[in-house]
């Protein structure tokens, strides 16, 4: 059989980006993407730092349609009646170059698909990958709709729940807690009404991250973009806890939930919902991970487990980038020298652990464990909004001296031994 | 006075319902007095039709040509742009129904004027005549105009209302168009009726709809048995069809009809976009759906959450009762 | 059996359309689609190529994203293409956008024209019955079902409650309607050689047309203004047990809303 000589599962961005590279050093390669278009299924929260991925791929990041750029950082902790609001900025960020940017990935994707095209790669949508083909003990191509097609070398960056590493026997099938659940709306309210409304100079962005009883004690978390002319509103909840809750709630209640909090309300107030979408996010860490090579073939991205969940942010898309790019060099390597084994294509891990892929996989290798107590997320932001209740109400009769009023609350949710035991615990992220 | 001419099509004794309401637009347009108003009808004629579009119209203008017998698009078009030249015709109407859609291009080709296909709304009396038709499936409407004479125009059914039938009879004339055998190039072998419907689903006022919730092809009894209290079409979504638990000639939606009833239940549906395109111009719109965030319900009206097989055989028991049957 | 198919790239049924700059124009999104009833077109010239062998060549009319319908349907195994780009062209109602499509179509010779019956952008539904007035050529519309031999086609039309069976002498123009076959996927073969291959493109002079007959100016009918069309009032909900929820529903058609 004529071989190419790469083919490329899923057209995320690890998909894209290692197939511009290896399109890039002359390469043949197929990209083949089971949506509508690249970028059609990609549910993203919606945040890229672009600092650690520009040196891969310069060309893409500095022309990239992104959405806003963000300077304005905020955070709000909800209780089931109260909540308190965290805004941070720093003027630094309204410098070029911009640090992040909120990201549409239907619109990025698309427009990095036609970059790819223009380099030559064949960019087929609307194809699912059933199989990988095998000779000699090794992979040696995909199957597609009854069609085979041979590959020198396949790289999988075909999501979270990669089938293709699945059947390629380097991963497990699938374990709830390295999973979490996303739901994401996106809303469209015009550009001047979110500049306006979040206090931001035209092409400025603004992030506001959730936490507290909007998840009812279970690990996750909301979140809230600006883009251009549309916001992302999102909320991730660990798979393992939604299925282990007392009293089941379907994830798209908890969004209900969430959406028509007066906290939330304000922001959408006026825009219309044009999309919905689930996705699934890995973030078992550098545990949940998989061997990411395997004789003819590559991990990347999601699919290589590279996606860390900090509680309130979700990062994945640099590591997508990152180890998209990698991956390309490698194969690129292995194609020029004719040798696509397992021993030759273990640079990559040694690729990965050179560049900041691993390392931050490595350093946050505990966060998980941390964020799982349930405490976080139902104790803690008790104590703040009582904490500020105290503060700010007066009632009948005579106030208590506020530090006495202070510590009672303390002493009920945080001065003891659990919240020792979690002070500890936050020492390992 | 500028001459209308207005296609009649009828289903055995029965105007359609759609030629009714252009008749009846046609009424108004003769009021105002800058038009004269004639109906065409070609094909068999009986005197109980013929009385019924009279009761519409001044003059009826019957083609009697032989070839004409039987509806071919290629004899519809050349009789009437024959006689739209021979009258000087400014605008000819027709129902925006299968055999409308189907010659009316034609015509306008043949009279090298354009075609306003699908109207949904006219604004006859205006300086421009402006008229509406939806597009990209209803989500945005366009008003469109003429830059050439005559304007034709196919109106989608149920757009506009029918007025009483007038006591003073119109005058009927018959027409030889000169539309000969040789110029009709296609031959009609033969019609299967497959659906029982009385009414076409593009043309009736009450229509009930199945989705993939019904579960079964037997379960669309349960929509028959109220349908058939209050004289309501069945249509289905396209799963139905697929999985042949219908025909495909029920299938509303994009890829299916494009229904304007007065009234639309519709019972155990998502409402994806494909299937709103096909409905989103009903008058009042109930939805039974089990699931409270089916988007169907961002659609409709009226609003059932509950089981449909609870709710449609309760609902055909009450009308029942209400109606006395 | 030289087929050609009309097919049009249009934009996906779920893209937003947006009205803007006060109705004079429209914002779509980036999303496009061969149009649905246009590959029923091109399966259907396929498969009657692989019966009586011939060619088959896919015309579009269109700028930017048109192309993509040409690649779709060379994809799916088509023989020969022509795009028909000129700015001159674009923006023609029914009739502007028929005229040069029947000249492209009579450039070669030809046996059969499979259209779509209806583009679903602008739910028109004329240009196939326009091409073959324009040609002077009969149509069968809506077509289901297409047998061809020895020069003549049976074709079965969906009509209300039915079906007609029409049977006409070739060359012929038939309008595609669901039903008539189920399309196929192309190959990832067919997709690679489709994005190689180089598309013949014709303007307004290859046509022999002028411009105040093609596109926006040639157009008999226009776009003076689009409309949002009427939002409905929020959903009432009625609630209670089936039984109550069901006669107060028919309470409310009967009493309320008069429409049974
Ligand atoms: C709600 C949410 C919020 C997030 N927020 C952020 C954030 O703010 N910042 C951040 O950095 N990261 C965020 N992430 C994580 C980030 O989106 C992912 O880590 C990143 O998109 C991974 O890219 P990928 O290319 O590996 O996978 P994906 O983007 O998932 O792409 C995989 C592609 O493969 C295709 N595919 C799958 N199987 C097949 C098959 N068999 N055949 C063909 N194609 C196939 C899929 O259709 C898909 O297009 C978030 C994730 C979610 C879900
Ligand atoms: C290009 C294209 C064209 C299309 N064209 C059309 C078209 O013309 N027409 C069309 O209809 N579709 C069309 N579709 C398909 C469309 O996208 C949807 O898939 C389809 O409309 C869904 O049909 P449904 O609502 O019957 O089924 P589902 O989406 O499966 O919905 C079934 C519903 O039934 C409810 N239900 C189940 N049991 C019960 C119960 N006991 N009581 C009450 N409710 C219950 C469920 O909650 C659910 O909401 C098209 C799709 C494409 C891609
Ligand atoms: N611009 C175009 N290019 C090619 N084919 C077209 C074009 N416009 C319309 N058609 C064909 O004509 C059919 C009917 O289109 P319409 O009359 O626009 O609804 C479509 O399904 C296509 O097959």
């Amino acid at each position: 059989m004529d071989k190419i000589d790469a083919v490329i599962v899923g057209g995320g961005l690890a998909g894209l980006s290692a197939a511009y590279k290896l399109a890039d050093a002359g390469k043949q390669v197929i990209l083949l993407e089971r949506g509508d278009a690249p970028g059609s299924k990609n549910v993203t929260g919606g945040r890229i730092y672009v600092d650690p991925i520009r040196e891969y791929l310069p060309e893409i990041i500095n022309e990239a349609p992104f959405e806003r750029h963000v300077v304005k950082e905020m955070i709000t902790i909800l209780d089931d009646d109260s909540s308190m609001q965290l805004e941070y900025g720093n003027n630094k960020w309204r410098k070029e170059p911009y640090m992040s940017y909120t990201i549409l990935r239907a619109r990025f994707d698309n427009w990095f698909s036609e970059k790819l095209m223009e380099k030559g790669v064949f960019v087929i949508p609307k194809k699912k990958v059933d199989d990988l083909l095998w000779e000699d003990g090794r992979i040696a191509g995909i199957k597609a709709g009854g069609e085979e097609i041979g590959a020198h070398i396949v790289i999988a960056a075909d999501g979270a729940l990669s089938f293709m590493a699945e059947k390629a026997g380097i991963r497990k099938p699938l374990e709830p807690q390295n999973y979490a659940l996303a739901i994401k709306e996106i809303y469209k309210l015009d550009e001047n009404t979110i500049e306006e409304r979040f206090g931001l100079e035209p092409g400025e962005g603004a992030a506001n991250l959730f936490a507290g009883s909007i998840t009812k004690g279970m690990f996750g978390g909301g979140f809230l973009y600006t883009n251009r002319d549309t916001l992302s509103l999102g909320l991730v909840v660990g798979i393992d806890a939604l299925i282990r809750q007392e009293t089941p709630l379907e994830a798209y209640r908890l969004m209900e939930e969430f959406s028509a909090r007066p906290e939330i309300k304000r922001w959408i107030r006026g825009a219309e919902q044009k999309e919905y979408s689930a996705h699934i996010i890995s973030e078992g860490g550098i545990h949940g991970m998989p061997k990411v090579y395997t004789g003819g073939m590559l991990l990347a991205g999601d699919a290589a487990g590279f996606a860390l969940n900090l509680g309130l942010t979700v990062r994945g898309m640099e590591f997508a980038v990152a180890s998209g790019v990698l991956a390309a060099e490698t194969a690129n390597e292995a194609l020029d020298k004719g040798d696509t084994s397992e021993a030759f294509l273990s640079i990559y891990e040694k690729k990965l652990k050179e560049s900041f892929v691993l390392p931050d996989m490595e350093t946050f290798r505990h966060s998980k464990e941390v964020l799982e107590n349930k405490r976080l997320f139902t104790v803690y932001p008790k104590f703040l909004c009582e904490l500020l209740d105290v503060l700010f109400t007066i009632g009948k009769g005579p106030k208590e001296p506020l530090y006495k009023s202070a510590m009672t609350v303390a002493k009920r949710y945080v001065l003891n031994w659990d919240g020792f035991k979690d002070i500890m615990s936050m020492r390992k992220m | 006075m500028d001459k209308v001419l207005i296609f009649v099509e009828a289903k055995g004794d029965e105007p359609r319902k759609a030629s009714l309401e252009l008749l009846s637009e046609g009424r108004k347009l003769a009021e105002s007095g800058q038009y004269s108003v004639e109906a065409v009808f070609a094909g068999k004629l009986s005197d109980t039709l013929k009385e019924k579009i009279l009761g519409y119209t001044e003059r009826l203008v019957h083609f009697t040509d032989q070839v004409l017998e039987h509806y071919t698009a290629q004899g519809f078009s050349l009789a009437l742009a024959a006689y739209a030249q021979e009258t000087d015709a400014k605008m000819i109407l027709a129902g925006a129904t299968r055999i409308g859609r189907d010659f009316m291009p034609r015509l306008a080709v043949l009279l090298h004027t354009g075609i306003a296909s699908d109207v949904t709304e006219a604004r006859w009396l205006e300086n421009p005549m402006t008229f509406v038709r939806p597009i990209y499936g209803g989500k945005v409407l366009a008003e469109v105009s003429f830059s050439t004479f005559p304007v034709i125009v196919t109106a989608r059914p149920n757009s506009f209302g029918i007025e009483e039938p007038s006591l003073k009879k119109g005058e009927i004339v018959e027409k030889q168009t000169g539309v000969s055998a040789e110029q009709v190039t296609t031959k009609v072998v033969r019609i299967d009726e497959s659906s029982q419907a009385k009414v076409d689903l593009t043309e009736a006022d009450l229509i009930v709809v199945g989705g993939r919730g019904m579960k079964t092809a037997e379960n669309f009894k349960l929509l028959e048995d109220l349908a058939e209290v209050i004289g309501a079409t069945v249509g289905a979504t396209r799963p139905v069809v697929d999985t042949k638990w219908r025909d495909q000639t029920d299938q509303v939606g994009k890829s299916g009809k494009t229904v304007s009833p007065k009234l639309y239940i519709g019972a155990g549906i998502s409402g994806a976009i494909h299937h709103i395109m096909g409905m989103d111009t009903s008058k009042v719109i109930l939805a039974i759906n089990k699931d409270p965030n089916a988007i169907i319900f961002d659609y409709a009206d009226y609003g059932i959450v509950g089981d449909l097989f609870e709710i449609i055989p309760a609902m055909t028991e009450e009308l029942k009762k209400r109606l006395g049957k | 059996m030289n087929i050609v198919v009309l097919a049009k790239q249009v934009p996906d049924p779920e893209a937003l359309v947006e009205i803007s700059a006060g109705g004079k124009k429209l914002e779509i999104e980036q999303k496009f689609a061969t149009n649905l009833f246009d590959e029923f077109a091109i399966e259907e010239a396929l498969r009657i190529r692989e019966k009586h062998a011939g060619k088959v060549k896919v015309i579009t009319l269109g700028g930017g994203k048109a192309t993509e319908v040409i690649r779709t349907g060379i994809a799916m195994g088509a023989d020969e293409a022509l795009l028909l780009e000129d700015e001159a062209f674009l923006d023609g109602d029914g009739y502007a956008t028929a005229l040069a499509l029947s000249r492209a179509a009579a450039k070669e010779p030809f046996d059969i024209i499979l259209c779509g019956r209806q583009a679903i952008d602008h739910d028109r539904g004329e240009v196939g019955q326009m091409v073959a007035q324009f040609l002077g050529l009969p149509h069968v519309g809506n077509v289901v079902k297409l047998d061809i031999a020895d020069g003549k086609a049976v074709a079965e039309s969906a009509i209300e409650g039915g079906k007609e069976i029409v049977e006409v002498q070739l060359p012929a123009v038939f309008t595609a309607q669901k039903g008539l076959n189920e399309p196929r996927v192309p190959q990832i073969m067919g997709v690679m050689k489709a994005m190689k291959v180089q598309i013949p493109k014709a303007t307004l002079g290859d046509l022999g047309l002028s411009p105040e007959e093609a596109g926006l100016k040639g157009s008999k009918v226009r776009i003076e203004k689009y409309l949002s069309p009427k939002k409905r009032p929020p959903m009432q909900l009625i609630t209670g047990e089936p039984m109550q929820a069901a006669a107060e529903a028919i309470r409310i058609l009967i009493d309320v809303e008069r429409v049974i």
